[in-house]
């Protein structure tokens, strides 16, 4: 009895997670089969010939490496600006009940608002950048149309507003760690370099995993920052994995491509996943 | 003297990270309450709301009413599913392989990627005409709100003492009672926080929205905002005044919101 009321209770939640997971898996790996476009109406069993194609474009290759450099970059710098942050706001530090807050604050906003802010700092004319540039004699720069700055642009905007979740996690796991532990650390007169390295270091480790986990598998579904503030442009610096499924799909009807490359985008982050949820739940 | 330098460095280095952190949200505050390119005169009290009014002329409260019935209904979909469904995870007699399998599913199901889930959904949305409608949007938006609720509320009915329906189940009770009268009023602030995040993450979504949704008359405030900003020409003033307009349920609830920041991404 007990036993059918618990699979009355979920049943509702399984069949919808069922539904909006196993279904559209399952449906992008038969469409990827298949010469697919939702304009024309063509639809007709190819095999692995989307994937074939796909091999061969040069515009998927080039997102594919950018969504790589892009996760890469964007992971370490907020990994590691979150950990160095936490240390500092760990100190002996007044008004922290008020700082903490004020750090976390990028993290409340939406993407679009977060695209629309920096899109005012990074004009070329108005902006506040550079406005600063200029202010220091130096020559301002064309942040979002440079084929150069423009992906690490975005890797700055997206430290800004996710470096506040690394930050927090971290200062969770600093609080952790028993304050003895430094005192006799100081005891035995071990300098703060070696007291970081042999103390906090090891004993932060787990959620260092978690961090890097989670931003990799975060940075690597880039769409809303290049969608709003470059298009992919120029001459595709910034073109990512989940833009190029969008561009083939439902801008250009080829939902046979769109969906190799959704196949294709899920495998890859499929082992990251497999990490983070041994990590999280087995652990 | 040597501490002296060094609480001076430390003040130094958290007044940098400060001044890194609230540039941004200083300077679209200061836009959206300038005019036209006044926007240097960034510290002079002479500021305007027309910006503001002129959002609202061109009809900005169809946008807000769109997004907080989304909000609202997705959120109330996804706790009306996850609330008996984690309860029942957590606390009800199960198949062991089976309660760690839909933990580990829902864990999976956040990780993917949302647009290599979207084709189908799209699809299926267009052969059903559910496209450019509201309701078919907070069904999609399950996939963000569903596995979330599930998981948070999991971690927050494991977290109620045993004994406390221990005594409940001394006087008979039945499960569904226990959920009702014992475990939700001691849950309560973690329904809340759940709740609040879903309402956050539901009215900022924009991928979906951009997909699923077509016409002005269902727009919702994020893609209006987008509009602003990749239109030529951008309208800095009134891009500026829609995004503090957008932000700011989220400020009121910082306070609130902060502490369960990370518990959404930690273990049980």
């Amino acid at each position: 009895m007990r036993q059918k009321i618990a699979v009355f209770l979920i049943l509702p939640s399984l069949l919808l997670l069922a539904f909006l997971t196993v279904y559209p898996i399952l449906g992008v790996f038969y469409y990827s089969l298949h010469a697919y476009n939702l304009v024309s109406g063509e639809f007709k069993f190819t095999g692995l010939n989307e994937y074939l194609s796909l091999l061969k474009d040069d515009v998927f290759s080039v997102s594919v490496w950018n969504t790589v450099l892009f996760s890469l970059m964007a992971t370490f710098a907020q990994t590691l600006l979150g950990l160095g942050v936490a240390v500092l706001v760990n100190q002996r530090v007044r008004g922290k009940n008020y700082i903490v807050p004020l750090l976390v604050l990028p993290n409340m906003f939406s993407v679009v608002v977060v695209s629309s802010m920096w899109k005012l700092m990074m004009d070329y004319d108005t902006g506040l950048l550079n406005y600063i540039l200029r202010f220091l004699g130096l020559p301002p720069q064309a942040w979002l149309t440079s084929f150069e700055l423009a992906l690490p642009s975005i890797v700055l905007i997206d430290t800004w507003q996710w470096t506040p979740v690394c930050f927090l996690i971290f200062y969770a796991g600093l609080q952790s760690i028993p304050r003895d532990l430094y005192e006799a650390a100081t005891l035995d007169g071990a300098s703060p370099f070696r007291t970081f390295r042999s103390i906090t270091l090891p004993l932060l480790k787990p959620y260092i995993a978690l961090v890097l986990l989670l931003r990799s598998i975060d940075t690597f579904r880039l769409f809303d920052k290049v969608y709003l503030l470059t298009g992919g442009g120029p001459a595709h610096a910034t073109e990512t994995i989940s833009l190029y499924i969008f561009k083939s799909g439902l801008v250009f009807w080829e939902v046979g491509k769109a969906s190799a490359a959704s196949f294709v985008m899920l495998v890859i982050i499929l082992s990251l996943s497999a990490l983070y949820v041994r990590e999280v739940i087995l652990k | 003297m040597r501490i002296r330098v060094e609480s001076i460095g430390l003040y130094l280095g958290i007044a940098l990270v400060l001044l890194w952190t609230l540039t941004p949200i200083y300077w679209i505050a200061n836009v959206s309450l300038r005019a036209g390119l006044e926007v240097y005169e960034a510290f002079s009290p002479k500021i305007t709301f027309e910006n503001y009014v002129k959002l609202f002329q061109e009809g900005f409260e169809r946008y807000l009413v769109n997004t907080v019935y989304l909000a609202f209904l997705s959120t109330a979909i996804s706790l009306a599913l996850a609330v008996p469904a984690s309860y029942a995870i957590s606390r009800l007699a199960l198949n062991e392989y089976f309660r760690r399998g839909f933990l580990a599913w829902t864990l999976f199901a956040r990780t993917i990627p949302p647009i290599v889930l979207i084709l189908p959904i799209y699809v299926m949305f267009a052969s059903m005409k559910l496209l450019d409608n509201l309701n078919a949007v907070a069904m999609a938006y399950q996939i963000y709100t569903l596995p979330f609720a599930l998981w948070t509320l999991i971690g927050f009915f494991r977290a109620v003492p045993k004994e406390v329906e221990e005594a409940a189940l001394v006087d008979g009770a039945g499960p569904l009672t226990i959920l009702v009268r014992v475990m939700l009023p001691i849950v309560a602030p973690g329904l809340v926080a759940t709740a609040i995040f879903c309402l956050l993450m539901t009215w900022n979504e924009f991928l979906y929205a951009v997909i699923l949704l077509q016409s002005l008359k269902n727009y919702t405030v994020p893609l209006v905002i987008a509009s602003y900003i990749s239109e030529w020409g951008v309208k800095w003033g009134e891009m500026a005044a829609a995004g503090i307009i957008s932000s700011l349920p989220m400020l009121l609830f910082t306070g609130y919101v902060q502490k369960y920041l990370v518990l959404g991404f930690m273990k049980k």
